[in-house]
C-alpha cells in the first residue's frame, strides 16, 4: 500500500519532468537548446519512472531489467544529442544569442 | 588498486586475457538479465548472441586505457546521479519559467586526458547529462560545449568531471597549461 503510494508519487514526478523538457522543446529558440532539454529533463523523467515502477516490480529480475533500459536511453540519447549537436556545427549553424 | 599496466595498455598477455574475460562475462550478463535468468531454455542463442556481441565490442572499441578502477564507479554513481538530477531540474525550470533565462554560448573545454581512450568517449556522453553543458564536437584534444547559460561556472564543472572519469578509467591528467597540477 504504502509502496504503491511511493511509486504514484515518483511517476508523477517522472511526468512533471517529461512535461518540462517537452515544453522546452517547443520553447526553446534553437537546435542546441533544444538538445539540452531533451537530453536532461527527459533523462531525470525516465529514471523517476523506472524508480517508481522498480518500486511496485514483481522480481529482482525485473528491477535490473528496468535500470539496464535507464541506463541504454541514456547512452542513445546523450550519444544522439552529441551527433545532432556535431551535425549542426558543422553545418555552420549558429547558436542562438539573447539579444540584450 | 589500480596496478596500471604500460601506458597503451595493449601489451602484456594477461591484460589481454583479463580483457576478454571481462567482455564475454559483461556480456553474458547482459544476456542472463534479457532472459530473465532462464538461460537453459535460451542458450542456443544467447551463445551466438554473446560472442558476436564481443567481437562487436571489440571492432568499436578505440585504443584501450587503464583499468576501471571499482573504487572509482563507486564515488562516480552518486556524484552522477545528484548531477544529472541538478541538470533535469534546471534545465526544466528554465523551460518552464514564464522569462525563460536563456545565456547561451560555446565554450571550448581542453581535454586533459588523451583524446583517444574509453574515458574520453565516456566523458564526452556524460557532459551532455550534467546542469548546463552538451558535448557538441570533440576535436583534437579539445571538445567544443555548448552551454544553456555562460554565466555558470563551467570550466570549473567539466575539470571536476574530467577527473572523476580519469579516477574511474585509470586515465593520467595532463597538467594544464597555465595551472599546475590536479586540483
Amino acid at each position: 500500500m504504502v509502496l504503491d503510494w511511493l511509486a504514484a508519487i515518483l511517476m508523477t514526478l517522472g511526468l512533471v519532468f517529461f512535461l518540462a523538457g517537452t515544453v522546452g522543446l517547443l520553447r526553446f529558440p534553437d537546435v542546441y537548446t533544444r538538445l539540452h532539454t531533451v537530453t536532461k529533463a527527459d533523462n531525470v523523467g525516465l529514471g523517476l519512472i523506472i524508480f517508481g515502477l522498480a518500486v511496485d516490480a514483481q522480481s529482482v529480475w525485473e528491477v535490473v531489467e528496468l535500470f539496464l533500459v535507464w541506463g541504454l536511453v541514456m547512452v542513445a540519447s546523450t550519444t544522439a544529442a552529441h551527433l545532432i549537436s556535431r551535425r549542426a556545427l558543422a553545418q555552420g549553424i549558429t547558436p542562438w544569442k539573447e539579444s540584450s | 588498486m589500480r596496478d596500471a599496466p604500460d601506458k597503451a595498455g595493449s601489451g602484456g598477455r594477461w591484460d589481454q586475457l583479463y580483457g576478454l574475460l571481462l567482455r564475454l562475462v559483461s556480456m553474458a550478463l547482459l544476456w542472463v538479465v534479457f532472459v530473465q535468468g532462464e538461460v537453459a531454455e535460451s542458450w542456443t542463442v544467447g551463445l551466438p548472441t554473446v560472442l558476436v556481441a564481443v567481437v562487436a565490442s571489440y571492432r568499436l572499441t578505440p585504443r584501450p586505457g587503464g583499468r576501471v578502477s571499482v573504487w572509482g564507479v563507486l564515488r562516480f554513481v552518486p556524484y552522477f546521479f545528484w548531477k544529472s538530477l541538478v541538470g533535469g531540474i534546471d534545465v526544466g525550470l528554465r523551460a518552464l519559467r514564464p522569462s525563460m533565462p536563456l545565456r547561451p554560448g560555446l565554450v571550448r573545454y581542453e581535454l586533459r586526458m588523451r583524446p583517444d581512450v574509453v574515458a574520453t568517449i565516456f566523458f564526452v556522453g556524460v557532459i551532455s547529462l550534467l546542469p548546463g553543458t552538451l558535448a557538441a564536437s570533440l576535436e583534437g584534444d579539445s571538445i567544443e560545449v555548448h552551454v544553456v547559460d555562460r554565466t555558470m561556472a563551467i570550466d570549473a564543472q567539466l575539470a571536476e568531471l574530467e577527473a572523476k572519469v580519469a579516477r574511474v578509467f585509470g586515465e593520467e591528467l595532463a597538467p594544464r597549461a597555465g595551472r599546475d597540477g590536479p586540483s
